[in-house]
């Protein structure tokens, strides 16, 4: 079975071309999601959440398009709504995470991995390793929205056209949005330092 | 060129670093779709055949509530008792031959304390149910078991079940009038006849109606949805009755053909057990155990212990007041006002009647038993008696006709037309002691009042608390009225449970309890505040009137001298040394207005001499019995205007 044909069958209210759409797609999504909320359990929780939501609204699908960008879309917004809930929800973490530990076991059992880096190793930092985990660090002191806007260009791969269209914004805007997170990207990263 | 290069670069690196920390955050191997299988199964199952619109026309049962041919049936079983009542009822399968017939049980517990009053006391109320969902093919044999539960009130067949229940349209006309004669459509009952006795219209998901089956006794009350039951028409009025209510039959005789099956069955039910009778006992609430016990014991003592057939603890008195007075403080059952209900079926035998007779709960506490209340074998009648036809007023006096009371005479307390019946005072020959039972009227004949009927009972000897006379009699001394009052006691702030405690003992150790109808320390809210104060946690009950105590009772000196002296009383309401009584709201039964005649007739003219309309006249439009009002027209600044006025606020012109 392919793709089409899932999609297909889930036209007609046949679950069963499900399962392939769910094992093709899963890993990515679970990974943009977790890329914006930063929370491995709640990701899978957004993309599962997510796979309900296009059995729902497969009708609205066009069936001569991939299947994953249109999903994962639904994806990347569900993922940007639990991260803006998440960072109304506990306002005090970060500082408490900081101070605690590098990681911290969440109660989902994913891992939630210090919001601000230790001032002392930054200097000794060179290895690409250490690279990644600044700029991760860096990303989570950004807000949602702007993690979500690099996860869609950067991680995801999708074009300043796509972006907009996805976004339902005119292109200028999604490039100025790109820019501004980059730029405050930048901004996080040389304060780590 | 090198900016964009870096550009580039920094763009790599970030997608690169974004790609890498997913990757180790989220393992290749992970799999949604076992979780996400369910979760779909769970939302997205096919669509049933569309549920038929709730109040629309008849849809065969059997297609809804069965598969294939077993059906899902609720049952009812006393508390305490699911694994006894699931082994019983395998064993009655068992015994008819058709134990493959019962294919599964699952039994519900019911673990709520808190609603209906119930209290979570070691001896836990019987009255609760719990509910056993039995599943069973549907047989004639397996019908017959599963009804046999209402002789042998064991099971109680309380409600069909579905699979699936419609929504209730709140919109629509109800489909049936109360005590609405309806033949059942439904397994394990079809043929059936029964009334509509309960319309449930709050119940949350679905409206199944309560119908009481006429073939099998009190017990008989099933839940069915208004799709499991047509109506049919009402027998023919019994000759006596009808010639009683001066009607002609309102019905020809003649009943539809689909009629003679089920009649023959009801007859045929009606023939299983002819002498005996169920009847409803009132006992103190939560000592039903103890009621049953004593009633069995007092079988046993007059050797007829094989003439009670059965005894099942009923609801209390199924409304709040349990819980609210529990709330209140007033926690002991014990006290007037408190009833629990056991139903018996004994034979109709003169020794089984004195021993009904004979039960008595004492006003000290020393002993709880229980008091005859009704008889049940006309719980058909239930539905009331017609508008204008209560043949007897407060105050009457009235020869009893039904067992086990026959050819006692009594007085009427208080009619309740709706239930067809009056509360009657039966007192002992010398006149000691007396009891209120409740009779239909069918079962009592009114006699002529010789002045101050030597066992009659003055209006005021009785007190009505709640909506029933609670059966004590409290001794006047010469002078004295009867009427209980509220009086206003001050206690310490934070200790009027003490107080209300220590009052209650004292005026038991003196004797005095049978004044005593009510204590209250009103609550601020409904539940205790749960406080934390120095890393301690405790609750407080805040008071409505802080110190306060109200108490209903019949105060005299002996009485008052007792209150007195009870520790922690710092004050009361009086003067003069004597505390200040709030007399309760007037009675509403009472026999002043219950009996009154209005003093005009429908269209009559009438003059207002009393009131804010005081020398208006106007034409009587209306009169309200039941409130002893007068709707009268006047004339109102021009305009005719409807007025409401009591029966003595006019004069006939």
């Amino acid at each position: 079975m392919d793709e089409r044909e899932a999609v297909d069958l889930l036209k007609q209210g046949d679950l069963a071309g499900m399962e392939h759409l769910v094992r093709a797609h899963q890993v990515k999504a679970v990974r943009a999601a977790y890329l914006i909320t930063r929370d491995d359990a709640l990701a899978a929780d957004v993309t599962q959440q997510a796979f309900l939501k296009a059995v729902e609204c497969i009708a609205q699908f066009d069936a001569s398009r991939p299947f994953g960008p249109w999903f994962l879309r639904i994806v990347t917004n569900a993922a940007l709504k639990a991260a803006q809930r998440a960072a109304r929800e506990v306002p005090f973490a970060e500082d408490r995470d900081a101070e605690d530990a590098d990681e911290t076991v969440q109660p989902g059992g994913g891992t939630r991995k210090p919001m601000r880096e230790n001032p002392r190793e930054a200097e000794s930092r060179v290895e690409e390793g250490e690279l990644r985990r600044a700029l991760w660090s860096a990303m989570g002191r950004l807000s949602p929205e702007d993690r979500a806007a690099l996860v869609r260009r950067y991680y995801l791969g999708l074009s300043e056209a796509e972006m907009a269209r996805e976004m339902r914004a005119a292109p200028g805007t999604v490039k100025w949005r790109l820019n501004q997170a980059r730029q405050r990207l930048r901004r996080e990263m040389e304060r780590g330092q | 060129m090198k900016r964009d290069e870096k550009k580039t670069r920094g763009t790599r690196d970030l997608a690169r670093a974004l790609s890498e920390e997913a990757g180790s955050a989220v393992p290749d191997s992970l799999d949604l779709w076992p979780g996400l299988r369910l979760a779909l199964a769970q939302r997205f199952v096919p669509e049933r055949a569309a549920v038929p619109a709730f109040w629309g026309e008849f849809v065969p049962v059997e297609e809804e509530i069965v598969e294939g041919n077993q059906a899902w049936i609720w049952l009812n079983c006393d508390r305490g008792f699911e694994q006894e009542v699931v082994k019983e009822l395998r064993a009655a399968f068992a015994e008819a031959g058709i134990a493959g017939q019962l294919v599964d049980v699952i039994a519900q517990p019911n673990l709520d304390v808190s609603s209906g009053g119930r209290f979570p006391r070691q001896n836990a109320p019987m009255h609760a149910f719990s509910q056993l969902l039995v599943k069973v093919i549907r047989t004639a044999e397996a019908a017959a078991v599963l009804r046999g539960g209402w002789e042998s009130a064991r099971w109680l067949i309380a409600r069909t079940a579905r699979r699936s229940e419609p929504e209730m349209d709140r919109s629509g006309a109800y489909p049936f009038k109360h005590w609405e004669r309806v033949r059942v459509l439904a397994w394990p009952l079809e043929g059936f006849t029964g009334h509509v006795s309960l319309m449930e219209k709050n119940r949350a998901q679905a409206a199944q109606i309560l119908v009481h089956i006429d073939a099998f006794g009190p017990m008989a009350n099933v839940y069915l949805y208004p799709d499991e039951m047509v109506k049919a028409p009402e027998e023919p009025a019994e000759p006596e009755e009808a010639a009683s209510q001066e009607e002609p039959a309102a019905e020809p005789a003649a009943e539809p053909a689909s009629q003679e099956e089920p009649a023959s069955q009801e007859e045929a039910a009606a023939q299983n057990d002819p002498g005996a009778a169920w009847v409803r006992l009132r006992c103190y609430s939560d000592h039903e155990r103890e009621a049953v016990d004593a009633l069995r014991k007092a079988f046993e003592a007059a050797g007829i212990s094989t003439q009670l057939l059965n005894i099942i603890a009923h609801y209390g008195p199924g409304s709040g007041l349990h819980l609210e007075r529990a709330r209140s403080g007033l926690d002991d059952p014990r006290l007037p006002g408190f009833h629990g209900y056991i139903q018996a079926k004994v034979v109709r035998t003169e020794a089984a009647a004195a021993v009904l007779r004979g039960g008595k709960r004492s006003t000290d506490l020393s002993y709880t038993g229980w008091e005859f209340e009704r008889l049940l074998d006309r719980g058909q009648k239930l539905g009331g008696a017609t508008p204008g036809t209560v043949p007897v007023k407060p105050g009457d006096v009235v020869l009893v006709l039904a067992w086990p009371f026959a050819g006692f005479t009594g007085q009427v307390e208080v009619v309740i037309g709706k239930k067809g019946g009056a509360y009657v005072r039966i007192r002992d020959a010398d006149g000691k002691s007396s009891l209120s039972i409740f009779l239909d009227f069918a079962d009592m004949e009114k006699q002529a009042q010789e002045g101050g009927a030597e066992g009659a009972t003055r209006q005021q000897d009785w007190y009505m608390l709640g909506a029933s006379p609670t059966g004590y009699r409290v001794k006047a001394a010469e002078g004295e009225s009867l009427q209980p009052a509220w009086y206003v006691l001050y206690g310490h702030h934070g200790d009027e449970q003490t107080l209300r405690d220590n009052l209650r003992k004292r005026l038991a150790a003196a004797g005095l309890l049978d004044r005593l109808f009510d204590i209250i320390v009103p609550a601020l809210g409904q539940r205790p505040i749960a406080l934390v104060k120095e890393g301690k946690a405790y609750t407080v009950n805040p008071t409505l009137f802080p110190g306060a105590v109200f108490v209903l009772m019949i105060m005299n000196a002996e009485a008052w001298q007792v209150v007195r002296g009870t520790p922690g009383l710092t004050g009361y309401v009086g003067r003069d040394d004597k505390p200040l009584a709030y007399l309760p709201a007037t009675n509403p039964l009472n026999e002043s207005t219950m009996g009154a005649k209005p003093p005009a007739q429908k269209g009559d003219r009438v003059r207002i001499i009393s009131g804010p309309f005081i020398d208006f006249r106007g034409v009587i439009v209306g009169v309200d019995e039941s409130r002893s009002k007068l709707r009268v027209m006047i004339d109102f600044f021009g305009r005719t205007t409807p007025v409401e006025v009591g029966y003595e606020q006019v004069e006939k012109e």
